[in-house]
């Protein structure tokens, strides 16, 4: 048995999906015990013309080498960091379209973690979330709405932000995900107790988000051109099928390429709205710090800068070994400053290594990757991006014990 | 053609408890007038919030047989009392309003001149019912002023609507005139920079509403005289203030002793009433000078206010609406109202002036308070007692640390206007370039840096001496170039940034040969980087600045958020004046 813990990292493309393999030693027995955590396991979701980054032929070769490592032991921890199709939907897929895996009979798993907010009764504990959840549903509705009908409106890689954020698509993925685990699905925060969420006698496991209140992770909502596509009613989800007014003409003594412009700014909200619900999303990310014999490593999700100045209110930061850098390498995804101090200090505070691993893909998301943060991460951190192993099945950080 | 129109006074909620008309009526010169209403340089684009149609246009009527004005039909007039205004009222009347504050920044006692909007189009899109939200902006990638609507608190099912209050209307308008003026400032990373663009839009709203006369006259009655006693004027936007604070009956109060080391945020919202407060204490200055006077029938000090400038404003005020004015009148004009118009002129005039002698570039409140004192020597040379107050207020409120950094050298002469052809300087682009590039160390253009040369204005307007008013020419020439700085604001965002700095060259040509009036260069402090480390710092946490992966990634599709791109290491952000409303971040 390795001695070593190891962070195995797929190329999945534009999504995450990670092995942790942590040799756990009983402090009574002095046995150890070879346990695993999985975190998430998805992509991009592919839609018409999006780029690679969404490709579904990754699942079967990810998900095999996963049961294959598994190799017949059950799974101690599945984490679902938060509730996107490009971290929830790979094992559904896996299930629903590769039988051949034979994942239902394969894979056991005896913990899931799963972000507070997707506990079925959530919302009916939170009515301050529910009423920033409603209208978020219903803001996505109407950017669906009106991306489909318009579709010169949208670039791909905002069609690809908006497959990604498809609530009725991730609730599935989630529903399914809660049935790896009936008895054992725990809706995680940063205050919940892990007593009894997971089976580690020597690694130590510890939340630093979300908050248990989602409702700070809400921003708000440009007004957007209200007739280009009315609001469906709350629970109908048929906006698409509203039949969209036609595109007003200008007005005579109106210069029609102004007026033609001005209707293009009215619908541009749409991208910031569609970018809100991404956010929010995002921020109710599972956050957790694994440590174990002096090794520090944090799991990050897809928290962005709401989540992490609250982790830094909260004082849950400290220096780490190792990041799996958020939002696959966004600017919002590695603060910078207190946030980026706290937990890579530019004086480390041993001599032990750093690494920091980004799960990206090119031209999938605007705007990611992003150069600058990996150049800050790379002044503070040894950095290992998907992007240099994209012919591999995966790659891996081990760390010595 | 004219065409008269009926604008909404202050707000539906202001006229009803104040008991005075809801509209007052003003008259608006054009070349023509089309159905909107749609002029050649304002068009009301009103759709309608449930469908995204247009809405249906107010009617124009030309005018009949051997009238001489127009109008424009409004079948639900506003009515006394109902908060309610029809769209087409609507419609109408912040069309009005527009027009009545270009006028007031364009007329020959003001600018003197059209001014030329921002974007390269000659006509400003209004949007009286651009969704909901409690907001209003101006918009320059859209050409455009939007109007916002909420939910009225206090009336179920009812919205208040950003486009009736005549303060918000001017407010807007503004900005979107002073893009004109100074289209740097839309760039400028300087919280400074920002907050001149708000007082300015703060101080139009407040010399907006005082033409009108009702207003005025009722509000001087209600107060015998002392206008300190009523937020009338100085407190702006009281029916949106009101709705979102029942314990605020102002958006923002003018009225106030604010000084820049009070507003340690740095925001320009903040700092701006510190500029809004100077100006709006030089009117309550000037207003109790003349009062005084007038009620004793005495004559004013000419080094306050000159005997033609009086007469002037007073004529303009009482004998109808002359050629491109928009005053409403009615009947002569008691003492306290004369000296408050006279007053509110001369502020007008002060201010507008100084905004055509400021520098281009990433400018502070003492680059503006030394083009308005300059600019303000040349319109008033013998009224010298209201440029002492101006320095005062300027030092007693931090903008300046002592009257020495408002000096600038002004009406002297220089060899090198001598040898160029004024009217090759203002035609060419060529003409302009090289003699700045021969008079580049007097320009301040620093060694190996590009630079811009604007277009160059020439202008005509109205000086006011002792005994006379003059009609004076001159030639404002403006070039800029960009620096290099230190980018202490963090957030990952790379060290060096970048602003812009310029230079101003006002030309005399009211003497035999062209001489310089004014000579005033951006002087960028050690303060104003700090500030804007802090803004980016605050930008940044608020997640509002958008930072493109690199230099050319081209046009953003965000419409919330301030851009940022980072070339050669260099940051360098683009359209931070969005921040003052656009992006939702202040208000």
């Amino acid at each position: 048995m390795s001695d070593n813990l190891v962070v195995r990292m797929y190329n999945i493309r534009f999504g995450d999906a990670i092995l942790i393999t942590v040799p756990d030693k009983n402090p009574s027995t002095g046995r150890t015990t070879t346990r695993r955590i999985l975190i998430d396991v998805g992509n991009a979701p592919k839609v018409a013309g999006s780029g690679q980054g969404g490709s579904d032929e990754v699942f079967e070769g990810v998900v095999g080498d996963i049961l294959d490592q598994l190799n017949g032991h059950p799974l101690d921890l599945y984490v679902v960091s938060h509730e996107h199709l490009d971290h929830v939907q790979g094992l559904f897929f896996a299930s629903t379209k590769l039988p051949r895996l034979d994942l239902a009979r394969r894979l056991r798993v005896r913990h899931v973690w799963l972000p507070a907010s997707a506990a079925p009764d959530y919302y009916d504990k939170h009515p301050k979330a529910k009423e920033q959840r409603l209208a978020f549903e219903a803001m996505y509705r109407r950017v669906a709405a009106l991306m489909a009908a318009r579709p010169t409106a949208a670039t791909r890689g905002f069609l690809d932000l908006l497959a990604n954020n498809d609530p009725t698509k991730t609730r599935q993925c989630v529903e399914f995900l809660r049935t790896l685990s009936p008895e054992k699905t725990h809706y995680i925060h940063r205050e919940a107790s892990l007593r009894g969420k997971h089976p580690f006698r020597e690694a130590r496991l510890s939340v630093w988000a979300p908050e248990e209140d989602t409702s700070d992770y809400y921003g708000r909502f440009l007004p957007l051109d209200a007739g280009a596509v009315p609001l469906a009613p709350a629970g109908k989800p048929g906006a698409r099928r509203i039949p969209r007014t036609p595109d007003p003409l200008p007005p005579q003594g109106v210069d029609a390429g102004a007026f033609l412009g001005l209707v293009r700014a009215r619908r541009s909200g749409a991208i910031d709205n569609l970018l809100e619900i991404d956010k929010a999303a995002n921020n109710t990310s599972i956050v957790f710090a694994l440590e174990w014999r002096g090794w520090r490593l944090l799991f990050a999700g897809d928290a962005e800068i709401r989540s992490w100045k609250t982790m830094a209110r909260e004082g849950v930061l400290k220096p780490v070994h190792f990041l799996k850098v958020s939002h696959h390498g966004s600017h919002n995804g590695t603060p910078a400053d207190d946030v980026f101090e706290a937990i890579l200090p530019a004086a480390p505070p041993d001599n032990r290594t750093r690494e920091a691993v980004i799960s990206t893909w090119e031209d999938t998301y605007p705007g990611i990757p992003h150069a600058p943060t990996n150049t800050r991460l790379a002044e503070r951190a040894t950095v290992h991006s998907t992007l240099d192993h994209r012919d591999d099945l995966f790659y891996e950080v081990t760390f010595a014990g | 053609m004219q065409v008269s129109i009926p604008v909404i006074v202050k707000d539906p909620v202001v006229t009803n408890y104040k008991d005075i008309k809801p509209t007052e009526q003003i008259t608006v010169e054009a070349d023509v007038f089309l159905d909107g209403p749609v002029s050649p340089r304002v068009a009301v684009v009103d759709f309608e919030p449930d469908s995204g149609a247009l809405a249906a246009p107010a009617r124009f009527a030309a005018p009949k047989a051997r009238a001489r004005r127009g109008s424009y039909d409004v079948p639900h007039p506003v009515s006394m009392g109902d908060p309610d205004v029809h769209p087409i009222a609507t419609a109408v009347s912040v069309f009005g309003a527009v027009h009545k504050t270009i006028g007031m920044f364009e007329e020959p006692d003001a600018l003197g001149r059209s001014v030329d909007w921002a974007f390269d189009a000659p006509q400003l899109l209004v949007v009286p019912r651009a969704g909901q939200m409690a907001n209003a902006y101006y918009e320059r990638e859209s050409h455009s002023l939007q109007f916002f609507f909420f939910a009225d608190p206090t009336r179920a099912g009812r919205s208040i609507h950003t486009s009736n209050s005549q303060d918000i209307v001017a407010h807007e308008t503004a900005h979107a005139l002073l893009d004109g003026i100074a289209p740097d400032l839309y760039a400028a990373i300087s919280p400074q920079s920002l907050a001149i663009h708000e007082a300015v839009a703060d101080l139009a709203s407040l010399l907006v509403s005082l033409r009108c006369r009702e207003l005025t006259r009722r509000v001087l009655q209600d107060t015998w005289g002392q206008i300190d006693n009523s937020n009338a004027f100085s407190g702006l936007a009281e029916q949106f203030a009101t709705a979102l604070d029942p314990e605020r009956n102002y958006l923002r109060n003018l009225n106030n002793r604010t000084r820049v080391q009070d507003v340690p945020s740095h925001g320009p919202h903040e700092l701006s009433t510190v500029l809004s407060g100077a100006f709006y204490t030089l009117l309550r200055m000037t207003y109790e000078e003349l009062r005084g006077h007038y009620a004793s029938k005495s004559m004013p000090d000419p080094t306050v206010v000159a005997e033609p400038e009086a007469n002037y404003v007073e004529k303009t005020a009482t004998a109808g609406e002359p050629r491109r004015s928009t005053r409403s009148t009615s009947g002569a004009l008691g003492s306290n109202e004369k000296a408050l118009f006279i007053a509110a002129e001369r502020i007008k005039r002060t201010l507008v002036r100084g905004l055509d002698y400021l520098p281009p570039g990433d400018v502070n409140f003492a680059d503006l308070a030394r083009a308005v004192l300059a600019s303000d020597e040349a319109s008033h040379p013998d009224s010298s007692t209201l440029r002492e107050w101006l320095v005062q207020e300027f030092i007693t409120r931090g903008i300046v640390a002592g009257r020495k950094e408002l000096d600038v050298k002004t009406n002297f002469d220089r060899k090198s206007l001598l040898e160029v052809d004024i009217a090759e300087l203002v035609a060419s682009d060529f003409a302009a370039y090289a003699f700045a590039q021969r008079n580049r160390a007097w320009l301040k253009i620093p060694r190996n840096t590009p630079f811009e040369v604007r277009p160059r204005l020439d202008l005509t307007k109205l000086y006011w001496h002792r005994d006379t008013r003059r009609t004076v020419r001159e030639v404002l020439f403006k070039v800029s170039w960009s620096e290099m700085e230190n980018n202490r604001s963090g957030g990952g965002l790379p060290r060096q940034r970048r602003y812009r700095a310029g230079t101003t060259l006002a030309i005399g040509l009211d003497r035999r040969a062209p001489y310089v009036r004014a000579l005033i260069t951006s002087r960028r402090l050690e303060q104003d980087r700090q500030a804007t480390d802090a803004m980016l710092k605050e930008l940044i946490e608020s997640e509002k600045l958008h930072l493109s992966a690199t230099a050319n990634s081209g046009p953003s599709l965000l419409r919330g958020a301030i851009e940022a791109n980072v070339g050669s290491g260099v940051l360098h952000v683009q359209g931070m004046a969005r921040m003052l409303h656009v992006t939702g971040l202040t208000r």
